[in-house]
């Protein structure tokens, strides 16, 4: 197969890109692991305003759009490997390949693929949040509770305990709950290394705080302090004034001072230990609690999903406002290789408008390269498309990290450096 | 453990049903889901054991990442529950340690009988 532009990844950013590339004459193909497209957009269902928004009829919306314009979307069918078509990088040097890529797939579609250019739309995935326990069937990621009830619509559990304070731990409780499970609790990460910022209960509350729709996840009476606890010494000092007993909110108990550490069972999760933890994410005296469960969900944070880029030799830079390492992207979301452009969550971890924003915009450019648009004609439509990734950041109902300016300038710093 | 009365989603849109065997037992699924998710919604969430210690493991990211879903389908090795696609009739087993002793003994375990010690491999945990 040749083609002028190979998407890796049919979320909200490759769909939109395959869109804008597609309408404009180019070939344009599409791969997705997943056997149906739309990526997490699909399963996403969060507390937007007063109500709930729902992914999943934008994702169909933005599918129908790419097909209509041309685009071939191929499901079922893993990239394993990118590698320039002039046949470096095959155990050699890595380097951009003037002649275009070859990409290999697996699955529905098997072989290589040939593209002049290449989008890599493989959006996030989620951190590891280890506790003693966490192999059994029963406990899941926060993400895959949100596949199991939204998509497939699967209570996860009748009694479900999420553990990890940030703003996916506390929409799945949301979503779960409304969904109809009991939530028993969230609960704080485990304290130690692995958890990272998490485990720190001080960091993980004022994590929460700062994030744009934090505020609005936080339980009362820390709500209306949210500004002030973005800091996290003042999040430790909320921390400490608070009772040892759960804060209530939306039906959800929310132990802010115990930490998970152990979960129990056999065949299948069926309890789970919960400890006090002090602010600055060690264990404290006090009384340890055992829950009752039938299901647990860790939410360890979310990174993005960056090996094919990674592997094929783009240069990378560790930005943790943009959930770790990301590929050193330049305005218009090109890599340091020629002809590789990457959006959406693999570029830096934020919500699905701002991602199909991202792949308008990378979209555009791809259509420059290719000659399918102007110089002049690109310079106009790239600078709305920016302003329409500022706009979407803007209103975005959820953000995952805080501060996620400051590392945006850092990446940008870091692409003027090359 | 199907969320038949969505307060969002609304009612479960009517979706034929569609059967296949785990392990031999006749499970219901809903057209076009997956198999993890079909599997959960039946109550069975043992979906393999690990190689060494022999623990249950079960669907844990669902979107493809992780690799702790997988089954055997129709003979087919290592297929990832939580994208396989359900069709109806299929084949899905757990997949039990012994099959991969063929190939590798167990962590810390003796070597199987009648093995040429070259032919041992290192193990993961997984
Ligand atoms: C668990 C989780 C929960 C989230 N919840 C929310 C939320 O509630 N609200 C929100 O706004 N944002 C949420 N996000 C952020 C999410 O990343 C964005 O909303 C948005 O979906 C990103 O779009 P994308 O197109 O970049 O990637 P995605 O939507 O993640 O799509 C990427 C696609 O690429 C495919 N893919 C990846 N690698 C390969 C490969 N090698 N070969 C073939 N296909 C591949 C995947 O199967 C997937 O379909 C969540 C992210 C995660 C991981
Ligand atoms: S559950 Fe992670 S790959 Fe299937």
């Amino acid at each position: 197969m040749e083609v002028d532009l190979a998407v890796v990844g049919a979320g909200p950013a490759g769909l939109a890109a395959a869109r804008e590339v597609a309408r404009r004459g180019a070939t344009v193909a599409v791969f997705d692991e997943h056997p149906v497209t739309g990526g997490r957009l699909r399963c996403q269902l969060h507390p937007a305003g007063r109500g709930w928004s729902s992914g999943r009829p934008k994702a169909e919306e933005l599918a129908e759009a790419a097909r209509a314009a041309g685009a071939r979307l191929l499901t079922e069918t893993s990239v394993w490997g990118l590698f320039p078509r002039n046949g470096r990088g095959h155990g050699g040097r890595p380097g951009p390949g003037p002649g275009g890529w070859v990409l290999q797939c697996t699955g529905w579609h098997t072989g290589p693929v040939t593209a002049r250019t290449v989008l890599v739309a493989t959006g996030a995935t989620e951190g590891a949040l280890p506790v003693p326990g966490w192999t059994l069937p029963g406990v899941i990621t926060a993400g895959a509770a949100q596949v199991l009830a939204n998509v497939h619509r699967v209570l996860p559990g009748r009694r479900v305990l999420v553990v990890g304070l940030d703003p996916l731990g506390v929409a799945v409780a949301r979503s779960l709950a409304l969904a109809g499970a009991e939530v028993v609790g969230v609960a704080q990460a485990p304290p130690g290394p692995a958890s990272g910022r998490r485990g720190v209960p001080a960091r993980a509350l004022a994590d929460l705080a700062g994030s744009v729709a934090g505020g609005s996840l936080l339980p009362p009476p820390l709500r209306l302090a949210a500004r002030g606890l973005a800091r996290e010494g003042l999040a430790g000092f909320a921390l400490r004034r608070l009772p040892a007993r759960p804060v209530k909110r939306w039906g959800i108990p929310f132990y802010l001072r115990q930490a998970v550490t152990e979960l129990r069972g056999t065949g299948q999760v069926t309890e789970a230990r919960l400890e006090p933890v002090s602010p600055d994410g060690r264990l404290a005296d006090g009384k340890t609690l055992w829950l009752v469960v039938d299901a647990v969900c860790l939410s360890g944070g979310l990174h993005p999903l960056i090996e094919l880029v990674a592997a094929a030799g783009a240069r990378l830079a560790c930005v943790p406002e943009l959930g770790g390492r990301v590929p050193v992207t330049g305005p218009d979301f090109q890599t340091t290789l020629e002809g590789v452009y990457v959006a959406g969550g693999a570029a830096g971890v934020e919500g699905a408008d701002v991602a199909a924003a991202q792949g308008t915009l990378a979209g555009l450019a791809i259509a420059e390269t290719l000659g399918r648009i102007s110089r002049a004609e690109a310079g106009g439509l790239k600078q709305r498309a920016r302003l329409a990734v500022k706009l979407a950041r803007r209103q975005a109902p959820i953000t995952f990290h805080p501060r996620i300016h400051a590392g945006l300038r850092r990446l940008r710093a870091c692409w003027h450096e090359t | 453990m199907r969320i038949q009365d969505h307060p969002v989603l609304g009612p479960l849109p009517p979706t034929p049903t569609v059967t296949f065997t785990f392990d031999g037992v006749p499970v219901q699924a809903l057209e076009g889901e997956c198999l993890a998710a079909a599997l959960w919604a039946s109550g069975i969430r043992i979906l393999r054991h690990s190689f060494s210690g022999r623990q249950p493991r079960g669907m844990y990211c669902g979107v493809g990442h992780c690799y702790e879903c997988r089954v055997t389908v129709n003979g087919v090795r290592d297929r990832r529950a939580c994208l396989t696609p359900v069709v109806a009739g299929m084949d899905v087993r757990s997949q039990p340690p012994d099959l991969l002793e063929e190939a590798r003994p167990a962590v810390g375990g003796p070597v199987a009988e009648g093995r040429k010690p070259e032919a041992a491999g290192g193990a993961d945990g997984s």
